[in-house]
């Protein structure tokens, strides 16, 4: 969890390792629209003591599941402007298949169970909670 | 005139004697030295209205005798369980020292008096160990308002129109002004307080001393106790905090929940909410303790 701009390089010289073939990444971005409405910033907020727990708990099994790739993940939170980065995972492993797969499910986990919460910052002055306008039966945040 | 008095109160039953020079130098003199202050948790009631040991009962996620003495460790150099001697092996006064009690039967002031035959020099600052509301905040409200010169420091309930002296502090020459009382009868450490001269400070609220003698003052202390809801997003915008002290109630998390719902026109139903007690994920049947910390989570929108 971090209230700065994420430094990529870092975090991906963190994985390197000679036995590790591939490396994929997945970065998310802030978008200008959402649901058709202009969005002009984003705010991230965290419940931070247990979105650092369950994000830990996610690499963790990340780690079960993938046993040769080696994960990390970051989230950014406070404002952030358009195409500034909220999210960054990597994973590296001796072949890509590994690499995809563990990545793929560190950010699917994130976006399901880790407590933050994104607010749009509208053209039209508005603003709102995303989510909560639109309610859609929520996957449970822990199995 | 001291002396009389004091040799009789000083031959309790194991025979240690008051050393009166100590204290009644200090008092003559109108200028205490540092006196060390001692905790003292009464915990050797018989509970009878009860039913049940008091210092047993759980307010606050621990048995209420460990919690009053948790509270006085960090404003005492020392904190001792007032027991009766049949109390001595019991595992829930295992982690301070107990001090037995010398004057059987004779209710809380046997338990103060015995303190100050085993520890003369030191002030006690002594507590009922049936308490539900008392806080540290009501703890550090008394100790700054202590006034070492007279033999006592209490708060004035204004409800009763009386000091308390079961959350009070008592200098080393309260010893010798008790055991005077307690020659004529007067056993009744309110009553002492009443016909002696000493230090009252206001009470903010009467509640924060009410103290549970009955199974129903134990329950309904309980459902007025507090736990913290903590808000995020939508949630933190409808209340308008970031969290706030609520009721618990029936201890039930989603009537907590409903209350705050209805109060904040939180725009979900408890369907879409998930719990989280004290930074960790919750059922929702998971009962609340006071002082617990509890968030209601609306659905995540991370990534």
């Amino acid at each position: 969890m971090t209230r700065e701009k994420i430094e990529v390089n870092i975090l991906r010289a963190g994985l390197a390792d000679p036995s590790c073939g591939a490396y994929a990444s997945f970065e998310g971005w802030v978008r200008n629209r959402n649901h058709g409405r202009e969005v002009l910033r984003l705010e991230y907020e965290a419940y931070e003591a247990l979105a650092v727990k369950e994000g830990n708990r996610i690499l963790t099994e990340t780690a079960e599941k993938f046993p040769a790739a080696a994960v990390a993940c970051v989230h950014r939170v406070g404002l952030l402007e358009i195409g500034e980065m909220a999210v960054w995972v990597g994973a590296a492993s001796p072949h890509r298949d590994e690499a995809f797969a563990a990545c793929r499910y560190v950010i699917d986990e994130i976006k399901s169970r880790v407590p933050i919460w994104k607010r749009e910052y509208y053209a039209d002055g508005e603003a709102e909670w995303v989510e909560c306008s639109r309610l859609t039966p929520h996957p449970p945040l822990h199995a | 005139m001291i002396s009389e008095d004091s040799a009789r109160l000083g031959t309790p039953a194991n025979g240690r004697l008051l050393d009166e020079r100590s204290f009644a130098g200090r008092v003559a003199e109108g200028v205490p030295r540092p006196v060390e202050l001692y905790g003292l948790v009464l915990a050797g009631g018989r509970s009878r209205r009860m039913g049940r040991d008091k210092s047993a009962l759980n307010y606050r996620g621990e048995p209420h005798a460990r919690y009053t003495a948790d509270l006085l460790s960090p404003y005492c150099e020392r904190v001792f369980y007032s027991c009766r001697a049949d109390q001595a092996d019991n595992p829930l006064f295992a982690d301070h020292p107990k001090i037995a009690d010398v004057f059987p039967d004779q209710g809380p002031l046997g338990g103060i008096l015995s303190a100050f035959a085993a520890h003369p020099d030191a002030a006690f600052l002594v507590l009922a160990c049936d308490l539900p509301f008392l806080d540290a905040e009501t703890l550090k409200n008394l100790i700054r308002g202590r006034e070492p010169r007279k033999i006592a420091t209490a708060f004035f309930n204004p409800e009763r129109g009386k000091p308390e002296p079961l959350c009070a502090i008592y200098e080393p020459a309260y010893a010798i002004e008790a055991g005077k009382f307690s020659g004529q009868g007067v056993n009744c450490p309110t009553k002492i307080l009443e016909q002696s001269d000493v230090h009252l400070i206001p009470l903010s609220s009467a509640r924060l001393l009410e103290n549970a003698n009955h199974p129903e003052d134990y329950e309904l202390a309980r459902a007025k106790l507090n736990v913290t809801v903590e808000y995020f997003a939508v949630f933190r915008a409808c209340a308008g905090r970031n969290s706030e002290d609520v009721e618990i109630g029936d201890a039930k998390p989603s009537a907590v929940f409903e209350r705050l719902r209805s109060r904040y026109r939180f725009p979900m139903d408890q369907s879409h909410v998930h719990l989280a007690v004290n930074d960790e994920f919750a059922p929702w049947d998971r009962p609340l303790s006071p002082g617990d910390r509890v968030a209601f989570l609306p659905p995540v929108s991370g990534g």
